[in-house]
């Protein structure tokens, strides 16, 4: 197994939503585990990404997620029930500041319930005083909210969960 | 280049010039330069005319005219292209319906009275006519994601401390990310907007609004935190020609950056801000606190040393110099 296929592991992985994966052959061995979000995203993505407020303790998960073991068996591992393929989500492209609506006083952009479609305003994010205008590249309905008004997201981190239609 | 455009800029080097050379330099007849004369008037220029003499500019009007503004104005990008509106309603937004109809980048959107100013979440921006500057620019750097917009708020800053320096001597500084303080208060703000896919600027819209000439008391009571460079130079400054260096200074840095020099700007950045160790109080997403600066990132944020001696950094938020 190259570093080829062990990326298009984590490809599946992360598609998916895949959070544990072990291959056992001729002894090797490689398990890849996906503790939360932000860790695959660092993964799949070579880019440097922003930190959370604790840099220092991310970097130390990043590297303890991959962990490839050359010996000692273990029970193969149950993938977890896919989810549903409609199923999919809006991300932030960027560490920032979540904002549901234009100004305090305005109503949010969308809601849980609400049709969007493609290049719909859903959000903005704003870092450093840039204020993104995240627009939905897919079509569906809001199945849920998945941040709240003014909260940080990181880069990569689900913001709306969307069934596509 | 329009008519207009071009007699103005024959006539702004204030000499006599005839009807018969401007007609010919303009390639158009002296009838219509005539025409022309009359418009400019309207607008607010004063000419003189003399059956021998020509013509000849006597006085510019206040406001910040395309053919003023881009009278010998060295730009590549930046400034190419301007748009003067007497009033309206807040430049970002036209500036924004300009981009999404495919409006070229570098094109700078002037406005002499904003009715709905935008500052951060709408916050309404004062701006008054003659004193203040309100203008936006259409950008549009080529193979740059979102996580890279801030660096062109940071250009903004940048050129705006190296303009007022330049013509004033005074040294704003800048409070992270991209406030424009003068002895404390504020006189200059940026705000950025963004139209970008997940992974690329399709455009941004930089937002720039500085007090210039405002006197005390044009600050309103809830803006006791506000000045203009006026106020702390105790004399006004010529608006235009502030304007054309800051659109100079702005046009370098924006050719610099597309060439992936965010380094240099980075160092500005740094020289140009409220130091570390200043002691501030900060509020981001759910936290707010006291601190002492520690440094900016190269990433954009702000890392800050709190009192248990945690260093935190934050990406957005409000800071306030204690």
């Amino acid at each position: 197994m190259d570093l080829k296929e062990i990326k298009e592991v984590i490809k599946l992985m992360k598609s998916n939503d895949i959070t544990n994966f072990e291959l056992e052959k001729d002894g090797f061995k490689i398990v890849l585990k996906k503790e939360q979000q932000i860790i695959t995203q660092r993964i799949t993505e070579p880019a440097p990404a922003y930190y959370t407020p604790q840099p220092i303790q991310n970097m130390a998960a990043q590297s303890a997620t991959q962990q490839i073991f050359s010996q000692q068996a273990a029970d193969s591992a149950s993938l977890p029930e896919a989810e549903d393929p409609n199923i999919d989500y809006i991300t932030s492209p960027m560490v920032g500041t979540f904002y549901a609506a234009p100004s305090p006083e305005s109503p949010p952009y969308v809601t849980s319930g609400h049709e969007i479609k493609l290049d719909d305003i859903v959000c903005i994010v704003e870092a450093m005083k840039v204020f993104n205008e995240i627009k939905a590249e897919i079509s569906g309905k809001i199945v849920e909210v998945m941040v709240e008004n003014g909260a940080s997201v990181e880069y990569g981190q689900k913001m709306f969960k969307v069934k596509k239609i | 280049m329009p008519t207009k455009k071009l007699i103005v800029h024959n006539l702004l080097n204030n000499k006599w010039i005839s009807g018969v050379d401007l007609a010919k330099k303009c390639a158009i007849s002296r009838t219509a330069v005539w025409n022309n004369i009359v418009s400019l008037k309207k607008k607010g220029y004063s000419i003189e005319s003399d059956n021998k003499l020509g013509y000849k500019l006597s006085d510019i009007p206040p406001y910040l005219y395309p053919e003023l503004v881009s009278y010998n104005l060295k730009c590549n990008v930046i400034g190419k292209k301007i748009i003067h509106f007497m009033s309206t309603g807040s430049t970002n937004i036209d500036a924004m319906n300009l981009a999404l109809k495919g409006e070229k980048e570098g094109t700078v959107i002037i406005a002499q009275t904003q009715t709905a100013g935008k500052g951060r979440f709408n916050r309404q921006w004062e701006s008054i006519p003659d004193k203040s500057l309100a203008f936006s620019i259409i950008l549009k750097p080529y193979g740059k994601s979102p996580r890279q917009a801030y660096q062109f708020t940071v250009m903004a800053a940048v050129s705006i401390i190296e303009a007022v320096c330049e013509f004033t001597g005074l040294k704003p500084k800048i409070k992270w990310p991209n406030d424009i303080y003068l002895n404390n208060k504020k006189i200059a703000g940026i705000l950025t907007e963004l139209n970008a896919d997940t992974d690329l600027i399709n455009f941004i819209i930089l937002g720039i609004g500085i007090n210039v000439n405002q006197s005390k008391k044009d600050f309103s009571e809830n803006l006791s935190n506000a000045s203009s460079i006026a106020c702390v130079l105790n004399k006004p400054i010529d608006r235009l020609a502030f304007l054309k260096l800051l659109l100079f200074y702005l046009d370098k840095r924006y050719n610099g950056l597309i060439q992936n020099k965010f380094h240099n700007l980075y160092n500005e950045w740094q020289n140009f801000s409220y130091p570390p160790g200043t002691k501030i109080f900060y509020s981001a997403n759910s936290s707010e606190g006291s601190g002492v600066i520690e440094k900016i990132n190269e990433d954009g944020a702000l890392s800050i040393r709190t009192p248990c001696d945690e260093i935190i950094s934050i990406y957005s938020g409000h800071l306030q110099i204690l």
